[in-house]
């Protein structure tokens, strides 16, 4: 049977189930306590589909795949232990912060620390670096799209309105019944095709001598080799020195500690134990998918050395379901990946007009606002947040994985340490949080804009040998506490008057 | 090259990615069943 047909049944079958599902948050979105955060009620089963399926994303789906292809099981140290870790700190997290009633994590910051200048900025925060995130959401859509359906990547890209912009109009009611078949999607994808590509090699043993064995350049024509033995070493014969390894954690892990699209799935589980088990479970169930991705990304740099026509370490993935997997499972396959770029950006969609309209425009509006109007106005935030990510996506960055930690240093830098600290440490203060976020997020900016600690890694990515979360943290944790331990005897005196 | 041990692996693959990996992804859920229980314990 021909190939596009295949893939094209799959693609509308795929689209009448986020169809159907999509619309029970229509229905249900009475209020923006249901359109953020589900009322609060989301139970186990929804909760993990959820958490997962916006974890999964584009970035872990194409970027890791392409990065194990390209780097071998060095790339799992840069990016999977930090994630976990991250993970570890949520499970924390969630034990405290299910006692505040908030709907949105900056919220978090004016109700612990009575400051507004937190909440609108940190809102700020979640604008700029969502939208960047959303925009390489779009651009692995658009890969996929354009090698699924065989149409241009503009016109993939366009296709995605779709699916986030339907999902997120329903709410978190919406993108919460529609990752339940998002997550389903990427997990069976995932390990459909782990266990094709192990499959290929005959064991993992034989697997793993291959590709210590494999000595050829990475992509034809781009210069960049693969030494003997680099597959297999931590890390990769020297090209991934242990200070990149370390200071990446401080960006993925401590950035996903941090990150709004987590800690807002605390907050929309129905209680305490929901909130912890749902971290733990989903963990779990990761650790299950990213050795799939393991298997996909080694076994078929055994199978294909040197990938022919490629120009970044994204178009990797697509690339092996194209000329590896039989076309039978292959259109599958593409869907499990539309389906983790659609469930990452609707929820960070989601957030971003949160942002805008109730951290930011709600704080500074000196008006009532109708409620039913403010949930339109919410609605209508979700087209431009969409719209502008489209727009970057036309001209979208060579790695996703390397892109999305430049994202996430951000939130390590000035979410983290204010956000932990509020809830774990009684001496925490007003001044203390602000100068802790504030000066996180200069000192990651200034790593920025002066390109400090960035370098060339290889001939097809760059990246920041020092990653300017580990000295954006490392300020804001200093500001915090000194700060904090200033202060605390003048907020017990005011408090006592 | 470094010996292999198991699996194809040379001992510092297993000792810096396998066995960290593995840890790091059971370590959320066993707090998670801690804190649960002793929350249970607490009421």
């Amino acid at each position: 049977m021909n190939k596009i047909f295949i893939n094209m049944f799959y693609f509308v079958f795929y689209t009448i189930l986020i169809l159907w599902l999509g619309k029970t948050g229509f229905n249900k979105t009475k209020n923006d306590k249901d359109f953020y955060v589900a009322g609060g009620n989301l139970g186990l089963f929804t909760s993990i589909s959820t958490f997962g399926g916006t974890w999964f994303s584009v970035v872990s789906m194409l970027g890791l795949t392409g990065s194990v292809y390209v780097f071998g099981y060095s790339a799992i140290l840069y990016s999977v232990i930090g994630w976990f870790l991250g993970a570890f700190l949520i499970v924390l997290l969630a034990s405290k912060l299910k006692e505040y009633d908030i709907k949105t994590v900056p919220e978090f910051f004016r109700v612990k620390y009575n400051s507004k200048y937190m909440q609108i900025t940190a809102g700020l925060i979640i604008i700029i670096s969502y939208i960047f995130y959303i925009h390489i959401q779009i651009r692995g859509f658009g890969i996929v799209m354009s090698s699924l359906l065989d149409i241009p990547y503009t016109l993939g890209i366009f296709l995605i309105y779709l699916y986030i912009v339907y999902t997120t109009f329903g709410g978190l009611i919406s993108v919460a019944r529609t990752d339940i078949i998002n997550f389903l999607l990427i997990a069976s994808g995932l390990v459909l095709s782990g266990f094709l590509l192990l499959k290929m090699q005959g064991s993992i043993s034989e697997m793993n001598f291959q590709i210590s064995q494999i000595n050829s350049e990475v992509f034809k024509g781009s210069e960049f080799f693969t030494e003997k033995g680099s597959l297999v070493d931590p890390f990769n014969n020297g090209l991934q020195p242990p200070i990149l390894l370390i200071s990446s954690f401080f960006a993925w892990g401590l950035g996903l500690a941090a990150n709004p699209q987590y800690a807002i799935r605390i907050i929309s589980a129905k209680n305490k134990k929901t909130a912890t088990m749902m971290v733990g479970i989903t963990v779990l169930i990761l650790l299950v998918i990213y050795t799939s991705v393991v298997f996909i990304g080694l076994g078929a740099r055994v199978l294909i050395p040197t990938a022919e026509g490629l120009n970044s370490i994204d178009e990797i993935f697509p690339y092996i379901i194209d000329n590896l997997i039989p076309v039978k499972f292959s259109g599958f396959i593409l869907i499990s990946m539309i389906a983790a770029a659609v469930s990452t950006s609707n929820s960070q969609l989601l957030i971003f007009s949160s942002a805008v309209c109730y951290d930011i425009y709600e704080n500074i509006s000196s008006k009532k606002i109708n409620r039913e109007k403010f949930l339109t106005i919410n609605r209508f935030v979700v087209i431009i947040g969409g719209s502008l990510a489209l727009l970057l996506a036309l001209y979208p960055p060579k790695s996703t994985l390397i892109y999305g930690a430049k994202i996430w240093a951000i939130f390590a830098s000035s979410f983290l340490v204010p956000l932990y600290g509020g809830v774990f440490w009684k001496k925490a203060t007003k001044k203390g949080a602000i100068a802790g976020f504030t000066g996180g997020l200069i000192t990651c900016l200034i790593f920025y804009i002066f390109r400090l600690g960035y370098q060339p890694v290889t001939p097809i990515t760059s990246d920041y040998l020092i990653n300017p979360a580990l000295p954006g943290v490392a300020i804001s944790l200093l500001f915090f506490i000194t700060v904090s331990l200033k202060t605390y005897e003048g907020d017990l005196k005011g408090e006592s008057m | 090259m470094d010996s292999l041990i198991w699996l194809g692996l040379p001992l510092k693959t297993w000792l810096l990615i396998i066995i960290p990996t593995l840890i790091a992804g059971i370590i959320p859920f066993i707090t998670a069943i801690i804190i649960n229980k002793r929350d249970d314990n607490n009421e």
